[in-house]
């Protein structure tokens, strides 16, 4: 367990002096300010614009970092070589993969908070209160960005960094447009393409993270609402992160 | 017991999925003994690092064995007895030389008041004393490559695998490589180092192995592998009779011999015993001391490591 601790720190450590996250988060806080004005031009709608594209902004931005963390640090550790110098220490190929994963969840857990207290500090200059609605759709945020990540990590312990990336944002794509997808396959007539249409929906259901609208528009959220969709989480992460363990365990470092 | 044994080793490598295989190392097999030094040579592209690898379970072998210890290569116990400085390194420039050393001395399950003073004691030892807290990116390419050697050293290891370890050094970090070496081995560690230079190979090591394209052309302790017979005699004397021609050399010179006006060079035929070459020598510098020159020096020359290298090298090559 302590070397995963310590592969998991180094590769939050790697991700603290990466210019391109500094960049990307620098433009995600600009978006979150920018929604400030957005809501001035919406009628009496000021703070739900804030808020709403406040999430979006931290939902992408989450997402950006999950796909380059994740299709990168491997191969970056593979391309320099520096996995050489860990490979030979008495360190299992598991540990590695979970030590990167677990990493990259260190990184996108405090991206989330951080821009999270940006998010809350912007909707404050406008209705002097910290709205607690909103963190159930944040945390179900952070879920889906593990999925994004672990498929992320998945992908690049067999492919290039280009190929996962396309990979990884396609598996989003999907899943962000699964429930259309899933209501296409049932008005499809042929039976091949509904099979294949609700097994996608049921597979990479990223819609059930989406709990934005709800929480803007002070809908009712439910505990399944949240539960469910963890537990989802947990699932998927924990299949696709065995499948990178064995691919990863079996593969040759040129 | 055997610090390193190697049996049939093969590997294949596929470029793309669409590529044939192609064997890059061949049934391969040696051993490294406990406190040797070990010169594994072999030019680019020889498998050297392939079999480097191998021992550290970076790759995997498509056949044969590789055993560290007796103890099949990439275990975790023989990891932890192994030391590793890869070929050209490349480590998290972003890390001061301390915070990189501290990264690998806690993957070996150092820590506490124990790593910090070891930390002190090996950037001492490959000359990097004061450069603790200097960040890796500041680097040169040879300080680089001594801070990879402390980590390598850093926890005390049975057995060092250095893959280039001379590679971007001048020649005082050379030597300083050397000498670490030698301290290794005065204190019962073992050292199995790749390189091309042949120098440093003559300097240190008790027994070399020889790869190239793949196959194993020799393995031996250095005396066993160069020729203790001479390959060539210079001769240096004062003349008074400068023209040499008019010499009457006939039954002393071959072909391949160079004769100047001052200096001549007698090489050892490919078929000539080094009985008939002295006999040779002598008569030279018999005729020599006759017309009145003065002998200035004699040196017999024997072969190198580099002319081992070449000759067998050159000869897989003419082979294939």
């Amino acid at each position: 367990m302590s070397r995963i601790y310590i592969l998991a720190k180094n590769t939050f450590n790697e991700a603290r002096h990466n210019k391109v996250l500094h960049l990307a988060g620098g433009f995600a806080a600009v978006l979150i300010v920018f929604s400030l004005f957005m809501g001035e031009v919406s009628l009496y709608q000021n703070i739900k614009v804030v808020k709403d594209i406040g999430m979006a902004t931290i939902s992408l931005f989450g997402v950006f970092v999950a796909i380059y963390m994740g299709v990168n640090l491997l191969y970056k550790e593979l391309e320099l070589r520096t996995i050489y110098t860990i490979v030979s220490k008495p360190v299992d190929r598991f540990e590695i993969i979970l030590g990167k994963y677990l990493g990259i969840v260190l990184v996108l857990t405090v991206n989330l908070v951080l821009m999270t207290a940006f998010l809350y500090l912007t909707c404050f200059v406008i209705e002097f209160r910290f709205d607690l609605e909103l963190i159930p759709a944040l945390v179900l945020i952070l879920f889906e960005l593990f999925i994004v990540a672990v498929f992320a990590v998945f992908f690049s312990s067999f492919s290039s960094p280009f190929l996962s990336g396309l990979f990884t944002t396609g598996v989003f794509m999907v899943g962000r447009v699964s429930n259309e997808l899933g209501l296409f396959g049932e008005r499809s007539r042929n039976e091949l393409f509904k099979i294949f249409a609700t097994s996608v929906q049921k597979i990479f259901d990223l819609e059930a993270f989406n709990l934005r609208t709800e929480v803007v528009h002070q809908l009712p959220v439910y505990a399944s609402d949240v539960y469910y969709p963890i537990l989802y989480s947990t699932f998927l992460v924990a299949i696709f992160l065995t499948f990178s363990i064995v691919i990863f365990a079996k593969r040759d470092f040129k | 017991m055997k610090a390193i044994e190697v049996k049939q080793l093969t590997k294949y490598y596929r470029q793309h999925f669409w590529t044939p295989r192609r064997k890059v190392l061949k049934e391969v097999s040696f051993e490294v003994l406990p406190g040797e030094v070990f010169g594994f040579l072999g030019p680019n592209g020889s498998g050297k690092s392939t079999t480097i690898k191998i021992l550290l379970e970076i790759i995997f072998p498509s056949a044969g064995a590789a055993l560290v210890f007796d103890k099949p290569a990439g275990s975790r116990e023989v990891k932890s007895r192994i030391g590793f400085l890869p070929e050209n390194p490349y480590f998290y420039d972003y890390l001061t030389a301390r915070e990189f050393l501290e990264f690998h001395g806690s993957l070996m399950g150092m820590g506490g008041r124990n790593l910090k003073s070891r930390i002190f004691e090996v950037l001492e030892k490959v000359g990097m004393k004061g450069t603790e807290n200097s960040r890796l990116r500041t680097f040169s390419k040879g300080m680089v490559q001594r801070v990879g050697l402390a980590q390598a050293i850093l926890h005390d290891p049975d057995l060092i695998i250095l893959d280039e370890p001379m590679t971007g050094l001048d020649p005082l970090g050379r030597k300083e490589v050397r000498d670490i070496m030698l301290d290794l081995k005065a204190n019962g560690k073992t050292v199995f180092f790749s390189t091309h230079i042949l120098g440093d190979v003559e300097a240190i090591c008790d027994r070399i192995a020889i790869l190239n394209k793949g196959e194993l052309l020799s393995c031996g302790p250095l005396e066993t592998l160069i020729s203790a017979e001479s390959k060539y005699v210079d001769i240096l004397w004062d003349n008074p009779i400068r023209d040499v021609k008019a010499w009457d050399l006939q039954d002393i010179l071959e072909l391949y011999d160079q004769v100047e006006t001052t200096y001549m060079k007698l090489l050892r035929g490919e078929e000539e015993t080094q009985s008939d070459f002295d006999g040779r020598v002598n008569k030279l510098v018999k005729s020599c001391l006759d017309r009145g020159g003065r002998i200035q020096s004699v040196s017999r020359k024997k072969e190198s490591l580099e002319d081992v290298f070449v000759r067998q090298v050159g000869v897989l090559d003419t082979r294939i």
